[in-house]
């Protein structure tokens, strides 16, 4: 049996070829859109500069703590050179 | 692309505004503690708990503890000078050396020995558990003596 091919069947493989590719920048573009548009929605806006409150504040308990710490080994020198005689330097060994 | 960026720029804002007010807040009460001009006693009183009256009792015992810290310390300062005049002028260890180094460990265990008793003297106005705490804590610098030798090396 012998097939003979459509007329203008390369052509029209082409084209499918095409559209395919075409289909696939769109998907892409559409994500890129969607993502774009998502930061012009007032809650997402709203959930980032939430986000950026909560880090601030989590690292600020954290790093207060540690502060904390050092001014309360600070003030426990201070009130042992209260009583140590031996704090203020002639005790040196 | 503007919209990404001032939103990122918003975040971060909100991060560092959230960060500087809250750490403030946070060690406000400490720093001011550390600026009172008798910041350990506020420190001490806030420490351990002390009601206004076993505040009053412990100040009034820091009061009266104060002239034989004083004293041990010109007592340790005279001992110390001692020494180190006698090792500058000798080219060895003479007897007298040896002698004022004596006395100069002596001296500073009697001090050990009055913070000792003064701490003792302290805790027991605090309620138990504090009491043992403070105790712990005093007896912990008992063995300090002036600076630290690393601190020295430092200079």
């Amino acid at each position: 049996m012998d097939l003979e091919a459509p007329p203008r069947f390369q052509a029209g493989v082409w084209a499918r070829i095409a559209a395919e590719e075409s289909a696939r920048a769109t998907v892409f573009s559409r994500a890129a859109e969607w993502l774009a548009a998502a930061f012009y929605r007032p809650r997402v806006a709203a959930l980032a500069v939430t986000l950026g409150l909560a880090v601030g504040i989590g690292a600020a308990f954290v790093k207060a703590q540690d502060s904390n710490a050092a001014l309360g080994r600070q003030l426990q020198a201070r009130y042992i050179e209260t009583i140590n005689p031996l704090a203020h330097g002639g005790g040196q060994s | 692309m503007k919209r990404p960026l001032l939103l990122l720029l918003a975040a971060l804002a909100a991060a560092v505004l959230g960060y500087g007010i809250v750490y403030e807040l946070a060690t406000r009460p400490a720093k001011a503690m550390l600026a009172h001009p008798d910041c350990g006693m506020v420190w001490l009183r806030q420490e351990y708990h002390l009601s206004p009256e076993q505040f009053a009792k412990v100040e009034q015992m820091h009061t009266a503890y104060r002239p034989t810290c004083e004293a041990m310390c010109m007592r340790i300062a005279a001992a110390r000078e001692k020494v180190d005049a006698l090792i500058a002028a000798n080219p060895a260890v003479t007897p007298e050396t040896e002698a004022a180094l004596r006395e100069w460990a002596l001296v500073q265990n009697d001090c050990r020995v009055a913070m000792l008793r003064h701490v003792y003297a302290v805790s027991a106005v605090m309620s138990p558990a504090d009491g043992k705490r403070y105790v712990a804590m005093a007896s912990g610098r008992l063995v300090e003596t002036g600076m630290a030798h690393t601190a020295l090396l430092d200079q």
